[in-house]
């Protein structure tokens, strides 16, 4: 039933909503790091969304099968963008000048990206409860 | 007045079947709306279930008699995809406000059709009852 695969959609939009607040989340946590497992500061994560196609589209009979089956997170990219070189001839990672290599993340920017997650979120959220209702009300039939 | 009973259930059967698969693709536009290129989805189905009404010639049994039900043969509903620009500069196309309102739309819709059904049972339950239901 058509109603059913609606709710996984809306679903799959949820988990990629969620594991885009992950990374931010994780981004501003991790703002003031230096050291990381791989070495040299903390480096911004941004996870790329990519469309879910349905493969069996064209041997079915159904055309809402055309549609595709929501959203994935299709890999999470890591920022090339160069540490930022902050004076600090106190730290214990600075280096010979006296400068130290933070992460280069921008505060606002990651909060810009929260609330368009947050919202995105509810707004699956929505279409969730309202296919949710549109087959309770398909139940009362009869 | 002939009781033409099919003829509600087949036509409200399409709309819900063309209601059901726009759900789906709104589902899948707002679940979209971060996917860099995406292009979204639209369903059509009123025009053509207006043209299936209003011209019978498309119906695949024969009709003999004015009374007769006749089955539709395409589709009652056509997914296309909207490929214009929009106006974000990762090329998606979905607009969450516009989305939203459709939604609202296709919702109260199918409810209506949904209460139409059970109008229409109802009626039927109150004849087959000899006016006493």
């Amino acid at each position: 039933m058509s109603l059913i695969s609606s709710l996984d959609i809306s679903c799959s939009g949820l988990t990629g909503e969620k594991t885009r607040m992950e990374l931010i989340a994780r981004n501003i946590a991790n703002i003031e790091v230096t050291r990381t497992a791989s070495g040299g500061p903390y480096r911004r994560k941004v996870a790329v969304f990519k469309e879910v196609l349905d493969n069996a589209a064209n041997q079915s009979q159904d055309p809402s099968n055309i549609i595709g089956s929501g959203v994935s997170v299709y890999k999470i990219l890591t920022d090339t963008a160069p540490p930022l070189m902050v004076l600090d001839p106190q730290h214990p990672d600075a280096n010979a000048e006296g400068y130290v290599a933070k992460p280069n993340i921008n505060l606002a920017n990651e909060m810009v990206d929260s609330i368009a997650a947050s919202r995105s979120y509810g707004a699956n959220v929505t279409v969730l409860n309202a296919t949710k209702s549109m087959a309770d009300k398909a139940l009362t039939i009869g | 007045m002939a009781l033409k009973m099919g003829h509600t259930f087949t036509v409200m059967e399409r709309y819900l079947d063309g209601a059901t698969a726009r759900q789906k693709a709104i589902a899948n536009n707002i679940s979209n709306v971060n996917t860099p290129g995406f292009k979204r989805y639209l369903v059509s189905f009123e025009d053509k279930l207006h043209n299936a009404q209003e011209n019978p010639k498309k119906q695949v049994l024969k009709i003999t008699q004015p009374e007769h039900i006749g089955f539709i043969k395409d589709e009652s509903y056509e997914v296309t995809r909207d490929r214009s620009a929009g106006s974000r500069a990762d090329g998606n196309n979905v607009d969450l406000e516009q989305e939203m309102t459709l939604m609202i739309k296709t919702n109260l819709y199918y409810n209506g059709a949904i209460k139409q059904i059970n109008k229409k049972i109802a009626m039927q339950k109150y004849i087959y009852s000899d006016g006493k239901g």
